[in-house]
């Protein structure tokens, strides 16, 4: 699997992570180790390649998710049918890709 | 939530009812496997459980943990239950170890009130169960997973 989209999902998954404190303190769990989520946040964004947390950041700002799931040939940010001939099955999720409709980064869940 | 979507989701929970493990990766790991998922997404959503657990426990005490995340490995809400064989220390904030351990994870899209709500029943319920209670003593699969209906539906 491509590095980049890899820290791309982590990097998405810290910050649904972040985006879900306040709800999960509600329900009574405890976050506590903000230091250490925003650690572990930089550490990943230092290893992505500039124009692609750039694009990560605009996506986040305009959908408030940059990478999406596609099931079914179907990317899940738009439900796009997404076009055979985009990518070859050799490249799926070995190249960071991009729905042709909304932009977002795709990942090949199955 | 509505009971019934609780119910479903305990019916077609993996469940194991013995789990033999030493420490807390261990039995992340052991219980991300029963989703039975390719080596790539397993280590996606062990990293992502991971990332989670290290951010506070998720062991909310009263020998409970509640592991839990929202990954693009999952196309639905899923839960896999671990009863350790013995009590198992998970840095649980009461210090105790756990008897029970719910993995609950879903997709990070759709709708996400309904996993914290779930999330949220899990807690409460076993805010105040008893450490005695038959749950913890069941050997059949179907009857354990009759019994935690029962307790939801309260």
């Amino acid at each position: 699997m491509n590095k980049q989209l890899l820290l791309l999902i982590s990097l998405q998954e810290l910050d649904i992570l972040k985006k879900d404190k306040e709800k999960e303190e509600e329900v009574g769990f405890e976050l506590e180790d903000l230091q250490q989520m925003e650690k572990a946040r930089a550490k990943i964004v230092s290893s992505i390649k500039d124009h692609i947390y750039r694009k990560y950041n605009r996506l986040t700002k305009r959908y408030g998710n940059a990478v999406v799931p596609v099931v079914n040939n179907i990317c899940q940010g738009c439900y796009l049918v997404l076009p055979i001939q985009m990518i070859s099955p050799e490249q799926k999720n070995e190249i960071v890709t991009t729905c042709p409709n909304c932009g977002r980064i795709l990942y090949w869940a199955d | 939530m509505t009971k019934t979507s609780i119910e479903d989701l305990i019916k077609n929970a993996k469940l194991v009812l013995d789990l033999k493990v030493s420490n807390k990766k261990v039995v992340l790991k052991q219980l991300i496997k029963l989703f039975e998922l390719d080596e790539l997404h397993e280590n996606l959503l062990y990293n992502s459980v991971l990332q989670r657990e290290e951010m506070g426990s998720t062991g909310i005490g009263n020998g409970i943990a509640i592991p839990h995340t929202r990954s693009m490995v999952v196309t639905d809400m899923m839960i896999a239950i671990g009863r350790p064989e013995k009590p198992l220390d998970f840095d649980a904030i009461d210090g105790e170890p756990v008897r029970l351990i719910f993995l609950i994870v879903a997709p990070p899209y759709g709708s996400k009130s309904e996993y914290l709500i779930l999330l949220g029943k899990i807690a409460e319920t076993f805010m105040e169960i008893s450490s005695n209670d038959k749950l913890f003593t069941f050997q059949d699969e179907e009857a354990f997973k009759e019994e935690l209906c029962k307790l939801f539906s309260k």
